[in-house]
């Protein structure tokens, strides 16, 4: 047992070193490699470059010399526009011109190209895969790399023409000829046809083997897509309705020839086949080698767009789920754009010194939701609950103080909802201002509807002798739901109404609404259109059949949403909405609790940030010279 | 010693079909119940909308099929042991199973005299010379229009579903729904009168009408569809024993709220699980044996009594808290802004070197990168762990230390060095041997906390996600890995018992 170093001992070191010696080696070797590697990637990507300017050039060339193409700088000569792709003579023709900045930045005096910009986003997207990915994070991926033939004005939130050059419209709503833009061309320098229109539609949507049922199942008012040339289309609608228009010319056009390389099942299964004609292009589309999540989605500059090209050389997203280190992230300029929480944004908007770096937006958009208590308006389990009674609905809404809750429980950044559409959307009544907090006017309409504290017990009874007792059902977790629920047992206390909480797993939500099984329930409904059709939520016929009326309202709203989905002119169907919103006003079927605006942590090392009713423009952002 | 391991071997299949059953049956029986998440992803649809939208899931993941049923066909697909027709492969590495068979119309009575039976298959066969391009192309085709078909039936049900909702809601029918909102179709039954006298009856009739005549195309459809099947168009997975029986390799499935293969999920989250936990047992051995060697040698100490409450003080502290104030102090730059916040890599690690470099300033290199990254993950995942291992090897050690052989060592003259290593030391090994197999799977599940604080996707953070969503097959896939660690590290422990102290046979 010496422990003496023998040969044996020597051999093994000698054997351990030379491996390690060699691993070393083999490193430093690899890396010479990658170097050089490196080196010859920029070169070519500079060679791209060069190529995408020169294509430019060559293009726009060509059209000073055709000279009836619309530039949009000479607009006071009338322009003699090709209209014999039309459909039929005399139905009105809408034409757009090319699209351009909603803030051009290439008039700034510091104006640069490059940068980066990285968003960091809160959950993890599943995939991004258009139309298989559902969540709003791969829709803000999509929006960067994928277009659709309309899209909607950031600042007016008008439907204008993106791919779509020009579109015929049936007055009667059963038809529209859509002309695609002649320089129009995905990433990959093909050109956007009317095939790709169709296929999108038809093969890619409509193929029963994809995954796509979730906009599969909405589109149902588009009957087919025919090609009638290399650049138009026809869209048939099985019946006319006022939101025929948004559908048909929302969807993302796809390229046939990228996505019809792969099987069903290879899209089915994908994370990250996305290919378009946008702005931004993703770095990384080998089908063999797609995102993951949990790694960045980088995007590049498309060279080859068609469009206002942006100034940035590409977008980064990561994903960061605790607040704490999302914000210290942004802090530490490792990312440039967090959605911060609620006393986040109040806390650092409000330090000496933040503004230097960052910019701090609230605004509201289209996209801007809002929670609120519903009421069961309706039978729960075969009996009327108290809420059936509009005069205790309206009491409802005026024994809380919806002010304060926002102040306190919110951190007091959002508005007092006002209706199921709320500003910026032209779709709220102006005119209705939210309910007043007022205990007393309450406690008359409760009188009213006979609930009076007859045994003198402090609780209200009906002429029966029931006393008002109601259960409230929130979703676990969060702790502003908990402070919500505790202010409103109290308010209800106050005038002598029992409300017993009632928390339940948010998945088990569905089947809470399905079956009607609850007195009343608070949520939150979030816009992805400044007019949201309001037949999923409000039509009676929402009632039936486990829909989304689940607090089973039924006051005669019915004549307004069907006359709204049958409405083809704009400014026509906003007044039916406003007439609309007044009754929804004058029944409370929900106390409107708070409209909820966007917030953003946006770093200084960007400029021409603006905020839009549609949402953020990423792509106007550039890093200033300097 | 070898009939031993085989045995507890294939004690362990029984087992893990328990655990598996055991953790499926909770999580189903749970209110909301399997997918329920699913259908709250929804947003605000249109109820029929939605219908069809639900229907198409239940179909493609089996969610309507009792609990049991969904936990066996899950076993079946998960075991190398196949029974019945066997899977192809296509080119690219896909699975092709036997076409599902349509499902059978409820309530067809009302509708049909009798339900058309499956058309007599004609058997079908390639030329003997096809290319395999061309059998491809055959068999893709068909199964397009047997999906068609099969999504005809989907939304003829939803439909039919949707009219006979409506109609005995306004009827104020009781009870025709069950807990989870579906149609008891045995109570409409009953009803039929009630349906049939209604104004809605042309529409349901009509609607009916439809399900049974799509009935009856997807089951010529999927006729259609087995015989070209059966004449193989791609080569069979795995390879046959006796007649139906035939093993090949396990199916995870897939995880339907992810719709990713479960086999893909994993191999993305396991090793940063691995590597986070191969860099930290390390160094909770490395400081808490010595640390606890020490305080045994010197019990009573100042060294014993300090080092003992410090890390008895570590181990108390949450480590939810300690991540926090780590990112905030830390990696803030508003304080120390030492290290990074999140993530494994930084944003330009793909264009570095693996090494690092000096040429023209210092570069991390992504080998230093990974390191600097992990650095306060680690931190959180070791520091409680310390408490546990020093106070073990502390009192092992302080057992031997009064045995009559360290008596007799001390007696002969051995160095007090010698008696340390050499006896005491050796033979307190052996709860360290097993502590360090019971330690690794704990690890596995406790790296969640850090894993969420840390935004770092890793196998803890892909477990809770599976329980929070009640992903079937991505739950089931990781119990059973996680069961199966653990099993594994029960045995191999009993066979280092066996080496590490001659005492213990399995003879």
């Amino acid at each position: 047992m010496q422990n003496k170093f023998g040969l044996k001992d020597f051999i093994l070191i000698l054997l351990v070193s030379l491996t390690l010696i060699v691993s070393f080696l083999a490193m430093k070797q690899d890396d010479r490699r990658w170097q050089q590697n490196e080196t010859i990637n920029d070169k070519i990507g500079s060679i791209e470059q060069l190529v995408a300017r020169l294509d430019s050039k060559l293009e726009s060339g060509i059209m000073i010399s055709g000279s009836n193409n619309s530039n949009g700088s000479n607009a006071n000569s009338p322009v003699i526009r090709d209209e014999s792709w039309t459909k039929q003579a005399g139905v009105p023709i809408q034409w757009f011109d090319m699209p351009t900045f909603s803030a051009d930045p290439r008039n700034e005096d510091d104006y640069k190209l490059g940068g980066f910009f990285k968003e960091t986003f809160e959950a993890q997207p599943v995939k991004l895969t258009p139309v298989l990915a559902e969540d709003t994070y791969a829709r803000r991926i999509g929006d960067q790399v994928l277009e659709s033939l309309g899209d909607l004005n950031s600042e007016t939130l008008q439907l204008q023409g993106l791919l779509a050059e020009a579109w015929q419209y049936d007055p009667n709503g059963y038809w529209l000829r859509v002309k695609i833009r002649k320089n129009a061309r995905f990433s990959d320098g093909e050109p956007v046809t009317a095939e790709d229109v169709r296929w999108s539609f038809h093969d890619y949507i409509n193929n029963p083997q994809l995954e796509t049922e979730s906009l599969r199942s909405i589109m149902t008012n588009i009957d087919r897509i025919d090609v009638v040339d290399d650049k138009t289309v026809d869209i048939f609608f099985t019946n006319p309705d006022a939101y025929n228009l948004q559908m048909a010319l929302g969807f993302y056009v796809l390229p046939k020839h990228f996505y019809s390389q792969f099987t069903t099942s290879q899209i089915n299964q994908s994370t990250a086949l996305v290919m378009g004609s946008g702005p931004f292009k993703l770095q990384n589309l080998d089908p063999e080698d797609q995102w993951t999540p949990g790694t960045d989605i980088v995007l590049v500059r498309n060279e080859q767009y068609w469009g206002p090209k942006p100034a940035l050389a590409g977008m980064r997203f990561d994903t960061i789920t605790e607040d704490v280190a999302k914000l210290t992230s942004f802090i530490n300029g490792e990312t440039h754009m967090i959605t911060p929480s609620s006393p986040q944004y109040v806390e650092k908007s409000s330090q000496p010194g933040w503004d230097d770096n960052a910019y701090s937006v609230k605004w509201f958009n289209m996209r801007s939701g809002y929670g609120f208590i519903g009421w069961q308006c309706g039978p729960r389990n075969g009996k009327l609950t108290p809420f059936h009674d509009k005069r205790v609905r309206q009491a409802m809404t005026l024994n809380l103080d919806r002010e304060l809750m926002i102040r306190d429980i919110w951190a007091g950044l959002d508005n007092v909802a006002v209706g199921p559409n709320n500003p910026p959307s032209p779709a709220a009544n102006p005119d209705i201002s939210p309910w007043p907090y007022d205990p007393e006017r309450a406690k008359a309409l409760l009188a009213e509807a006979g609930w009076i504290d007859r045994d003198g017990n402090g609780v209200l009874e009906d002429e029966n002798g029931v006393e008002f007792e109601f259960e409230f059902t929130r979703a676990s977790g969060g702790q502003t739901a908990e402070r919500m629920q505790k202010y409103l047992v109290d308010r209800c206390a106050a005038i002598g109404i029992r409300c017993i909480p009632k928390v339940v797993d948010w998945s088990l939500y569905d089947q809470i609404m399905k079956t009607r099984n609850f007195d009343a329930i608070t949520l939150g409904w979030s816009a992805s259109s400044p007019e949201s059709d309001p037949s999923q939520i409000w039509h009676t016929k929402s009632i039936q059949n486990q829909g989304h009326n689940f607090i089973q309202w039924d006051a005669g709203q019915d004549q307004y949403i069907d006359a709204i989905k049958a409405e083809l002119d704009f400014d026509k169907r906003m007044a039916i909405f406003h007439q609309f919103h007044t009754l929804v006003n004058e029944e409370q079927p929900y106390t409107f609790i708070r409209s909820v605006p966007w917030k953003r942590f946006i770093s200084k090392d960007f400029s021409n940030v603006h905020t839009y009713p549609k949402g953020l423009q990423q792509r106007e952002y550039y890093m200033p010279a300097n | 010693m070898l009939t031993y391991i085989i045995r507890r071997l294939l004690f362990m299949i029984p087992t893990l079909i328990g655990i598996t059953f055991l953790v499926f049956m909770i999580i189903a029986m749970a209110p909301g119940g399997i997918g329920a998440s699913l259908k709250v992803a929804g947003g605000q649809m249109e109820a029929t909308s939605a219908a069809v939208r639900e229907a198409y899931l239940e179909d493609r993941y089996g969610l309507d099929d009792p609990p049991a049923i969904q936990y066996l066909r899950w076993l079946g697909r998960v075991s190398p042991l196949k029974f019945g027709t066997r899977d192809q492969i296509d080119p690219t590495g896909q699975f092709i199973r036997s076409p599902k068979l349509p499902k059978e119309p409820k309530l067809w009575e009302w509708f049909a005299s009798n339900l058309s039976e499956y058309p007599e298959p004609t058997a079908f066969a390639f030329e003997p010379d096809e290319t395999d391009k061309i059998k491809i192309r055959t068999f893709r085709r068909q199964n397009n229009t047997y999906a068609q078909a099969r999504a005809g039936l989907i939304t003829a049900k939803a439909q039919l579903d949707q009219l006979l909702g409506a109609q005995a809601g306004i009827a104020n029918l009781k009870g025709f729904r069950d807990s989870k909102g579906k149609i008891k179709y045995d109570v409409i039954d009953k009803n039929r009168a009630l349906f049939e006298s209604s104004e809605s009856w042309d529409a349901i009739n009509q609607a009916g009408n439809t399900l049974v005549a799509n009935y009856a195309t997807a089951q010529i459809e999927w006729t259609n569809l087995k015989g070209i099947f059966d004449a193989q168009p791609f080569p069979q997975a795995g390879f046959g024993i006796l007649g139906p029986i035939s093993i090949s390799s396990p199916d995870l499935g897939r995880s339907f709220t992810k719709s990713r293969p479960v086999i893909l999920l994993i191999k993305d989250a396991l090793p940063i699980t691995i590597m986070l936990n191969l860099i930290a047992l390390p160094i909770i051995y490395f400081i808490a044996i010595p640390c606890g060697m020490l305080a045994a040698v010197k019990a009573g100490s100042l060294f014993d009594r300090l080092s003992g409450a410090f890390f008895i003080g570590l181990w108390s502290f949450p480590i939810p808290l300690a991540g926090v104030l780590a990112i905030g102090y830390l990696s803030s730059n508003e304080y120390l802004g030492l290290f990074p916040v999140a993530g494994l890599h930084d944003a330009g690690a793909d264009g570095f070197t693996y090494l690092p470099t000096f040429a023209g300033g210092f570069e991390r290199g992504y080998l230093l990168d990974i390191v600097w990254h992990v650095f306060l993950p680690i931190m959180c995942l070791v520091y409680g762990g310390f408490a546990v291992l020093s106070k073990q090897t502390r009192a092992a050690m302080l057992d031997n230390f009064n045995m009559d052989y360290v008596r007799t060592a001390k007696a002969k003259g051995v160095s007090h060095k010698n008696v340390i290593f050499a006896h005491v030391f050796r033979n307190s090994l052996l709860p360290l041997i097993t502590m360090f197999v019971s330690i690794f799977p704990a690890m596995l599940a406790g790296s969640v906390v850090i894993e969420m604080i840390f935004t770092i996707p890793g196998m803890g953070l892909l477990t809770l996600e599976s329980i929070n969503l009640r992903d079937r097959e991505l739950l089931l896939a990781n119990t059973m890995m996680i069961s199966a660690v653990n099993l594994m590290a029960l045995l191999l422990a009993d066979i280092l018992y066996a080496f590490a102290d001659p005492r213990i046979s399995f003879k």
